[in-house]
C-alpha cells in the first residue's frame, strides 16, 4: 500500500470513530484491543471484508417486484448492513415519516404493504428486498450526508485525506 | 484582567458545546451590568471534533483558517510539526504565537463587545492520541503563555473543552478561574458531578483551582426533574447550581456556519427561549466576575 493512501487510511478510520457514538472509554478500550488482541483485528478485517464483499455483489442489483415469503423476510438483507442503516437513522434522530420521504426520493415507486405501526427495521427490510444496488446506495448517502451536495464540512474532513 | 471560563464535563451528550456556543455569543452581542456594556469575548474550541467552530463558521472560511493553521493546535504545537499519530512533536520553542494571529472574529465589536474565535481541528487528536510517556512542559507552558495574553485583551475567554480526561482538560483546567459543569437530565448524571468534582481538584495547582458552577442543560419548560432535584437537594453540590437552568427549545439545537442561532432564530418559542438564555447568561457573567 502507498504511503499516502495508508495515511488517508488511518484519518478516515480515526475520524470515523471520533464521529461515531462510542464513547471516549470505549474508544481507549477499543485501541487497547488493537494493539494486544490480535483476534480482534481479525474480526475487523473480516467485517469489513464482508461488508465490501456484499456490497459489490449482485445481491441488491436485481428488483425483485414480489416479496419472497412475505414481509419481514427471514432472508432478506443481511443483519450488518441493518444494524448499520438501523444506528444511522436512530443516530440522526429521523422519524418514519422521514425515512419514506427518503425512500420515495428514490425509489418512487415504493410502496411499503405494512402498516405504519411496524418496526423501523420493518420498513428497512422491505425496502431493501426490492432496491436495486444503485438505489441502496443513494439511500445509505441519504442517511449519511455524504452525498457531494448534503454536508460540506464532512466533505472537507474526506478531502483533508486526500 | 479578563477572566478564564472553561466548560466541561467527562460525560457526552450534555450539551457543552451548545452551552458554550450560546453564552459567549450572549455575552458578545448584548449589553450587561454592572458596566451595561457588551463583553469582549474570545471562544477557544479545545476539542478535536471542532462543533463550536462548525457552529460560527462556514465551511468554506474554516477549511481556509486551518490551512493557514489558525487553530488552536498553533497554541501548542510548532507550525511546522509533523503531525503523527504515534509520537507527539514537542515543541522547541514555548513561545505561542500571539492572540491576533490566531483569532477570527465571528460579531466584530461595535464600540464594544465582540466575539473572536480560535477554531479547532481534527489534527488535535494527533496530541490527544501521542501524550503519553512525553514531556508535555513544553505545551503547556504554550498554552499558559497564550491565556495570559489572552486576558489582557478580553473580557472574557470561554473554552469549549475536550470531554475525556487528557492533556487539553489538564491545561484547560489549570489555566481557568472558573469551569461551568453542564448537566443534562440523564442517568448518572449524579455521579458524573462527584467524577467532575473530584476530577477538577485533582487538576488544581496548590491551593486554588477553578470555581465550578453546576448548570443544568436540556431542563422541562415546566418543573424540575428528579436528576436535577437529587443534585440541588445535596448540601456538597447545591452551593455551585446555578438558579437558573437552560431549557429545552429547539431554538438552541444545532445552529451552524453562524446561522440558527437563538438571537436570529424564527423557530417555535425562540423569544422564550431568548429570555431565558439570557438569564442564565446574565447569572453567570455575575458568577464569573465578568
Amino acid at each position: 500500500m502507498k504511503q499516502s493512501t495508508r495515511e488517508r487510511v488511518i484519518r478516515a478510520i480515526v475520524a470515523g470513530l471520533m464521529n461515531s457514538d462510542l464513547t471516549t472509554r470505549e474508544l481507549r478500550e477499543a485501541t487497547d484491543e488493537l494493539a494486544r488482541n490480535p483476534s480482534f483485528s481479525f474480526d475487523l478485517t473480516m467485517s469489513l471484508n464482508e461488508f465490501l464483499e456484499r456490497l459489490s455483489n449482485n445481491v441488491y442489483s436485481k428488483r425483485i417486484p414480489s416479496r419472497l415469503g412475505g414481509r419481514s423476510s427471514k432472508s432478506g438483507p443481511e443483519s450488518m448492513e441493518l444494524n448499520f442503516l438501523h444506528n444511522l437513522i436512530q443516530r440522526r434522530r429521523l422519524s418514519k415519516k422521514e425515512i419514506f420521504e427518503i425512500m420515495g426520493s428514490i425509489s418512487p415507486n415504493f410502496k411499503f404493504s405494512g402498516p405504519y405501526t411496524a418496526s423501523v427495521r420493518e420498513i428497512l427490510e422491505e425496502f431493501f428486498h426490492i432496491a436495486t444496488r444503485d438505489e441502496f446506495t443513494r439511500f445509505m448517502q441519504k442517511l449519511q450526508g455524504t452525498s457531494e451536495t448534503d454536508d460540506p464540512y464532512l466533505r472537507g474532513i474526506i478531502r483533508k485525506g486526500l | 484582567m479578563g477572566v478564564v471560563v472553561t466548560i466541561m464535563n467527562m460525560k457526552g451528550g450534555v450539551g457543552k458545546t451548545t452551552v458554550a456556543v450560546h453564552v459567549a455569543g450572549m455575552a458578545a452581542r448584548y449589553p450587561w451590568p454592572p458596566s451595561n456594556g457588551r463583553r469582549k469575548v474570545l471562544l477557544i474550541d479545545y476539542d478535536p471534533q471542532f462543533n463550536a467552530s462548525q457552529a460560527f463558521l462556514d465551511p468554506a472560511a474554516y477549511f481556509k483558517l486551518e490551512k493557514e493553521r489558525k487553530t488552536t493546535l498553533a497554541i501548542l504545537i510548532d507550525d511546522d510539526a509533523v503531525l503523527d499519530p504515534y509520537k507527539l512533536q514537542v515543541p522547541g520553542n514555548h513561545t505561542p504565537p500571539k492572540v491576533s494571529e490566531l483569532a477570527t472574529s465571528v460579531y466584530p465589536s461595535r464600540r464594544d463587545g465582540g466575539l473572536d474565535i480560535i477554531p479547532s481541528t481534527l489534527d488535535l487528536m494527533y496530541v490527544a492520541l501521542g501524550q503519553a510517556n512525553v514531556q508535555t512542559k513544553p505545551i503547556e507552558e504554550r498554552f499558559k503563555k497564550f491565556i495570559d495574553e489572552c486576558r489582557s485583551v478580553y473580557d472574557v475567554i470561554f473554552i469549549d473543552c475536550h470531554p475525556a480526561g487528557s492533556l487539553f482538560t489538564k491545561t484547560s483546567l489549570r489555566n481557568s478561574d472558573h469551569v461551568i459543569i453542564p448537566v443534562a437530565p440523564q442517568r448518572y448524571a449524579v455521579r458524573g458531578i462527584g467524577l467532575m468534582m473530584n476530577f477538577i481538584e485533582s487538576k488544581a495547582t496548590g491551593t486554588k483551582g477553578p470555581q465550578p458552577h453546576i448548570l443544568f442543560n436540556q431542563s422541562p419548560r415546566i418543573g424540575m426533574l428528579a436528576e436535577e432535584a437529587e443534585i440541588r437537594g445535596k448540601p456538597e453540590y447545591a452551593k455551585y447550581c446555578l438558579t437558573n437552568s437552560l431549557k429545552w427549545y429547539r431554538a438552541f439545537s444545532d445552529p451552524e456556519g453562524g446561522a440558527g442561532f437563538v438571537w436570529v432564530s424564527g423557530k417555535p418559542y425562540s423569544d422564550q427561549a431568548f429570555q431565558n438564555l439570557h438569564a442564565v447568561t446574565q447569572e453567570l457573567l455575575k458568577k464569573v466576575g465578568a
